[in-house]
């Protein structure tokens, strides 16, 4: 009974990312972090190659203060000739200050190592007005996602490879504390229950 | 036999050990607020207002001393988290997918769990025998309120929880100690002043000695908002979105627009069975301590969170009276209601650290046909439990 105890943190996170993994579809693609914000004017359209066939989201983030532009946007995916691949329009409407606007569109059948360019444009009164979120280069931060049918795509395996040192010191905490107080004791002990 | 600190220590690990991979945006956005006191805002209230480009994560929700208390922690949180902390609790509710994220959700939540192990020591205390005692640990740390409020959620009402324990404690020797107690959690949420007139009342027969009591219960929680009064912002930030609204939904329609309003009603009911059953009978206070906390959130919208104020008292309740179908019927009802309040924060979005791509996907409310039918239905059963425990903790046990 006390092995269920502390077994208990393991399987509730363990039981928690398996039952969820099947209703995740959209899986991270590709990240460009973001340093600063700029207004849409000064902003140079991002170059990707996209990892995974099937990409389908791409997540911006933006401010629009007291939510003062309504202009209408549009977001464009174009392929090394410059041909639109997929236009999403969307409203100023929908900027918060900030907030990740989410464009989503059919999948790209076949997106995998596909050159890409990714642009905004707006017909915006007051292009400094609405500031994006940007990389050093100045070029559109985003995170972009892939339709995947693959279940077990969706099981974060590397998360602890993201924050290690963090993970080394969680897990020595956890292993001092069992020692404090004698695992062998907690485990063989029948009124520990 | 094992001794209570094993007990403590395997919680640790358990608390210790999830903690890290669930996250729920409320206690960022607080900690994000609280940040200002760093930057020698005292009014936090105010300086929202005045200030709206500080104010995307919504306003401060709590009274002031949870708004010092957390401001006061931040410094070392942030030379512990590293310098792109207050970045992350800067950005939006979805801000997930970021390398630090673990960490950050550690350290924020390590103060609560603190204090969870702090509040299960001293309730520990008010359970005689040690088998007695091993059951009140083991509902209070392993209930699904607990591990969901708490250790998934990361809710600060566990400081004034703790309070009111300390209240219960205290109230049979150091009644006008009990009352600071509950005065200082009413400063970081203002429910246990509902406690307070009953302590008040059972502490003593004497009208004087209970308006000492009283008033002295009151006095930290007005001087800690005291230099609020005069901040509008203060009252619509911090009473809005509380208790104080709920209470009055649950109704009887008596014609012409007027309603009987049951959850005060209820109260009042209460004020005069402890003025004219139990005066002076300090014993009986845990009981009304869990009236109070527990039906009037079982017969409102509640938030998750206010369960956990009603958990001390449920625990003390089975520790000496255990009854598996009510506890059942209790926790279930509870989780099938919260489970359907159409917020993805509250269920799958919990996991998001882990699946950040989760928070595409809708409520699980929105999933379901006929979910609040269903909702109503768990909602029915926790309010049915919640009233059998109630009657069953006034009128068959053995006092603490």
């Amino acid at each position: 009974m006390s092995k269920f105890w502390l077994l208990l943190g393991p399987t509730l996170v363990l039981m928690s990312v398996l039952a969820t993994a099947p209703l995740v579809r959209n899986r991270l693609d590709a990240t460009v972090s973001s340093t600063h914000f700029l207004p849409l004017n000064a902003v140079a359209p991002s170059l990707i190659t996209a990892a995974h066939n099937n990409l389908n989201i791409f997540m911006v983030t933006a401010k629009n203060p007291n939510s003062v532009d309504t202009s209408a946007f549009v977001f464009s995916l174009m392929d090394a000739n410059k041909n639109t691949l997929r236009q999403i329009p969307f409203s100023g409407r929908n900027i918060g200050d900030p907030s990740d606007i989410r464009l989503q569109f059919e999948p790209l059948p076949d997106s995998a190592h596909l050159p890409l360019t990714v642009a905004i444009t707006s017909d915006s009164a007051d292009p400094g007005w609405v500031q994006f979120a940007v990389n050093d280069q100045d070029q559109f931060s985003f995170r972009s996602y892939y339709r995947s049918s693959n279940l077990f795509s969706a099981l974060p395996t590397s998360f602890v490879l993201v924050d290690p040192y963090f993970f080394i010191v969680w897990a020595g905490l956890l292993v001092s504390l069992l020692l404090l107080s004698g695992p062998f004791r907690i485990l063989g002990d029948r009124k520990f229950s | 036999m094992l001794s209570h600190k094993s007990i403590f220590i395997t919680v640790a690990v358990f608390y210790l050990f999830i903690i890290p991979f669930f996250f729920h945006p409320d206690l960022k956005i607080i900690t994000f607020l609280s940040q200002f006191l760093t930057q020698g805002v005292g009014n936090i209230y105010q300086f929202i207002a005045t200030h709206p480009d500080q104010s995307h994560l919504g306003p401060f929700v709590y009274p002031p001393l949870a708004y010092f208390f957390l401001g006061l922690v931040f410094p070392v949180l942030k030379l512990l988290a590293g310098p792109s902390f207050t970045q992350w609790l800067a950005m939006g509710n979805d801000a997930v997918a970021i390398p630090h994220i673990f960490r950050f959700l550690f350290l924020i939540k390590l103060p609560l769990i603190l204090v969870h192990l702090t509040a299960g020591f001293y309730l520990a205390k008010l359970v005689l025998g040690y088998r007695a005692q091993k059951l009140a640990l083991l509902v209070w740390f392993f209930n699904p309120v607990s591990i969901y409020v708490i250790g998934l959620m990361g809710q600060i009402d566990i400081w004034p929880v703790l309070a009111t324990i300390l209240a219960v404690m205290w109230s049979k020797d150091k009644p006008y100690l009990a009352a600071l107690a509950l005065g200082i959690g009413a400063a970081f949420k203002t429910y246990p002043l509902l406690l307070l007139p009953f302590l008040a009342l059972l502490s003593s027969r004497k009208n004087f000695t209970s308006l000492a009591i009283f008033v002295t219960g009151l006095l930290p929680f007005i001087v800690s908002i005291l230099p609020y009064l005069t901040t509008p912002q203060f009252y619509t930030d911090t009473l809005a979105s509380g208790l104080s609204q709920r209470i009055f939904d649950l109704s009887l329609s008596v014609g012409f627009n007027e309603r009987i309003l049951l959850i005060p009603a209820y109260l009042i009911i209460l004020v005069l069975l402890a003025f004219h059953s139990h005066r002076g009978m300090v014993k009986h206070f845990w009981h009304y301590a869990l009236a109070v906390t527990l039906l009037p959130i079982a017969f409102s919208h509640f938030h998750p969170q206010w369960m956990l104020w009603s958990l001390p008292f449920i625990s003390l309740f089975l520790a000496q009276k255990w009854q598996t179908l009510p506890a059942m019927g209790l926790f279930l009802g509870y989780l099938g209601t919260v489970a359907l309040i159409p917020d993805k924060f509250l269920t799958l979005g919990l996991v998001s650290p882990l699946q950040p791509e989760i928070l595409f996907l809708p409520p699980l409310a929105s999933l379901l046909p006929q979910a609040v039918l269903v909702q109503s239905l768990f909602h029915t059963l926790f309010a049915a439990s919640a009233v059998w425990i109630t009657w069953q903790a006034f009128t068959k046990l053995e006092h603490v």
